[in-house]
């Protein structure tokens, strides 16, 4: 039947509102920012040359961003890895049903549902030198010494970073790889153990297999947002002390509204999603991979 | 029912249209008068300019202008300054950090204000603060809201401590060993803050005798932490962080409320805290005042901070502004207007800076000055040298490899101006 006018122009309106926003709140700024990064640009300056491939040639050389960009791998990396590892504990622990699981599933949201500017400063007042009940705890279990401080060096303030962003992360994987157990097929689990596997061979050849979709999906998107982090570092240690905490998110905000540079700010933005793409086509590839290397 | 309706209708609009004639023939037009826009930090309208009605009383002296109070959060006054700039919505008055002032001036934000400045009394005003605002022959900005930090101690803890109340940056060291010792911290500050490698413990540099860096016989800004008395200096600084605590995190707040409950044997004290520390003193008796540390050239520098009033470049009216300014500065408005200090000696001589407890910032800021040549890369400055300050202190590298690391990071940066 042939579809009249309306009828094929239909959809394209119905989704033309969404396309819009997409385009004047991301695409164009996004488009804008790219502009930026060839132009000598600052908010203080009368003038905006333009420069070219300079501000990346610049950028490319400049020391502080490759530490900053260390920093964030260290920091997305170690942050992902604890994430997943309680996370998907936590899933399996709550999906034996031991006694108490139902209460503690209402609650295991918490975390995820907090602000992460509240969760830093939270988490910075627990860690308090003097007040803050995590030190104390510390302290009187003597595993740390009484001058003992969490932001006293870099490490330990990457630490004290890292345990806050963890507490909120981890229930995202909890709840997603819980949702996808619930409703794996009860035959498989049985005809599995008829065969005779232990509970490891159990974990990886049947569990993992089954909520590895659901797993990479939730790594691909915790990667994102740990990469791009801002405001748990921002509040727990304004990138101190000596920028030993400075990831690549604070070094952006800090060229754009403390030195007002948006050239620098709008390359390094640029070489950050550079970075970011790069490692997700990288680890998409690797989960296809992995994929059909199970299915074999 | 419709003809009601209409009716009914028709004679509204017609009484509407009646009241209203009669409204703009009886009533004699008020003159018609023009806005003044000023931009201040929350805070000072919050404390001071709300409180004090400056602005009716303002208005009362100029009837013909009306002031129109726009007030920003701190971290954002200089975010929105150059944003409304750049949009060609200038405010007419603006209060600007004294930092951001030759950022501004580089950037074609702000005006003159030279015809200001000659109806002012400048012998009042501190020689230094008024002529860091100059550049290139023409002032940009006048202080108004100044201030400057003086030692506070607490001196009940530091006689049981069996010492006399320090006037060398040796006597501060040694309480702060002793005190340590017994269980006090010397002093509380987060080593995070920017500003603390300059204006916190990096403000006692200046009792050294020196800047971080200052301008030279050519106009050139020459960096100084390549001299004997910069590596000096941060051999004290590494040895005082060793008595302060290490969170880095630190806030103000804590600081000052643990050197208020007797945590804290000395602070460095900004004229802001009279109001919100002293009265957390359980016995105000125990908290004493003293000028800066005497250091071993025998100077007692003090970091002076504060605020200008500048006018913006494309103010829409710019009379409006100068007059505002003309009054505001005046010495018994100073004292109404500013949250720090006032900037004009005079002023002290009225509420409520004539109380004994700005006495000793009165005498002080004579004498203070900023702890750097105001330049446009003050911040990134700032940033630069906290590095490996803030690594020293922690004990990473050395003084003498802090300085020359910062020595040669500073200068690269300064260079790019000189």
């Amino acid at each position: 039947m042939k579809k009249s006018l309306g009828q094929s122009i239909l959809p394209y309106m119905l989704v033309a509102p969404a396309f819009i926003m997409i385009g004047v709140f991301l695409l164009y700024p996004m488009l804008h920012n790219l502009l930026l990064s060839f132009y000598d640009y600052s908010l203080a300056s009368t003038e905006r040359p333009f420069v070219g491939f300079d501000n990346y040639v610049k950028m490319l050389h400049e020391g502080r961003m490759w530490r900053a960009v260390s920093r964030t791998g260290v920091w997305t990396v170690v942050n992902l890895f604890f994430a997943i590892f309680i996370g998907v504990g936590c899933a399996f622990l709550l999906f034996s049903n031991f006694k108490g699981s139902n209460f503690l599933k209402s609650f295991i949201l918490i975390p995820w549902i907090l602000p992460s500017v509240i969760t830093g400063y939270i988490f910075s007042l627990m860690m308090n030198e003097k007040a803050g009940v995590i030190t104390w705890a510390l302290r009187s279990s003597h595993l740390v010494d009484q001058n003992f401080s969490f932001f006293s060096n870099g490490v330990l303030s990457m630490v004290a970073a890292i345990m806050a962003n963890v507490w909120r992360a981890f229930p995202f994987f909890t709840l997603m790889i819980y949702a996808k157990l619930c409703t794996i097929p009860t035959d498989q689990v049985e005809a599995a153990k008829l065969e005779g596997a232990n509970p490891l061979q159990m974990f990886w050849y049947v569990y993992l297999a089954f909520i590895q979709d659901v797993l990479f999906s939730c790594i691909f998107l915790c990667f994102i947002w740990t990469f791009n982090a801002y405001d748990i570092m921002k509040v727990m240690t304004n990138g101190g002390p000596a920028e030993t905490t400075t990831t690549m998110s604070i070094l952006i905000q800090r060229e754009a509204f403390s030195y007002f540079s948006l050239s620098n700010a709008s390359t390094m933005s640029v070489i950050a999603f550079a970075i970011m793409l790069a490692i997700i086509i990288v680890f998409k590839t690797l989960a296809s991979v992995w994929r059909r290397y199970n299915e074999k | 029912m419709k003809k009601g309706l209409l009716v009914l209708m028709v004679a509204m609009l017609a009484v509407s249209v009646l009241f209203a004639q009669g409204a703009s023939e009886g009533a004699a037009q008020p003159a018609k008068k023009s806005t003044v826009r000023i931009m201040v930090w929350t805070s000072s309208m919050d404390e001071k300019i709300g409180p004090n009605n400056i602005e009716a009383k303002f208005e009362e002296a100029y009837p013909q202008y009306d002031l129109e109070f726009e007030t920003i959060e701190y971290d954002q006054l200089d975010a929105q300054t150059l944003l409304s700039h750049k949009t060609g919505n200038d405010y007419d008055v603006i209060m600007v950090n004294h930092s951001s002032l030759p950022m501004f001036v580089a950037g074609d934000v702000v005006a003159p204000v030279d015809d200001v400045v000659a109806k002012l009394d400048m012998k009042y005003y501190s020689e230094k603060a008024v002529n860091a605002s100059k550049f290139n022959g023409h002032w940009y900005g006048i202080p108004f809201d100044p201030d400057c930090r003086i030692l506070a101690y607490n001196q009940k803890l530091i006689k049981e401590l069996g010492f006399e109340p320090p006037k060398t940056t040796d006597d501060v060291l040694k309480i702060a060993k002793a005190g340590f010792e017994k269980g006090y911290y010397a002093m509380a500050g987060g080593l995070n803050r920017t500003t603390f490698c300059v204006y916190d413990l990096g403000g006692f540099m200046l009792c050294w005798g020196i800047q971080l860096y200052k301008v030279d016989e050519n106009g050139k800004y020459v960096c100084q932490l390549n001299t004997p008395e910069a590596v000096d200096y941060m051999h004290w600084a590494q040895e005082m962080y060793a008595c302060m605590p290490h969170d880095g995190n630190l806030d103000n707040s804590t600081a000052r409320s643990w050197f208020a409950q007797g945590k804290v044997l000395m602070l460095w004290w900004t004229p802001s805290q009279i109001k919100s520390v002293l009265p957390k003193f359980a016995n105000r008796e125990d908290c004493a005042f003293a000028e800066m540390p005497l250091g071993p050239s025998g100077v007692n520098g003090s970091a002076m901070g504060g605020y200008m009033w500048s006018i913006g470049s494309g103010a829409q009216n710019p009379e409006g502004a100068k007059a505002f300014l003309t009054w505001a500065l005046q010495p018994e408005q100073q004292g109404q207007i500013c949250r720090g200090l006032p900037a004009d000696s005079r002023a002290y001589q009225y509420a409520p800076y004539n109380v004994p407890e700005y006495d000793m910032f009165r005498e002080q800021i004579a004498k203070a000055e900023y702890p750097v040549a105001l330049t446009s890369v003050l911040t990134k400055v700032f940033d630069t040298w906290s590095r490996p300050y803030a690594r020293c202190l922690l004990g990473e590298i050395t003084p003498e490899e802090a300085c020359e690391i910062g020595y040669k990071e500073v200068q690269a940066l300064l260079d790019t101006i000189n």
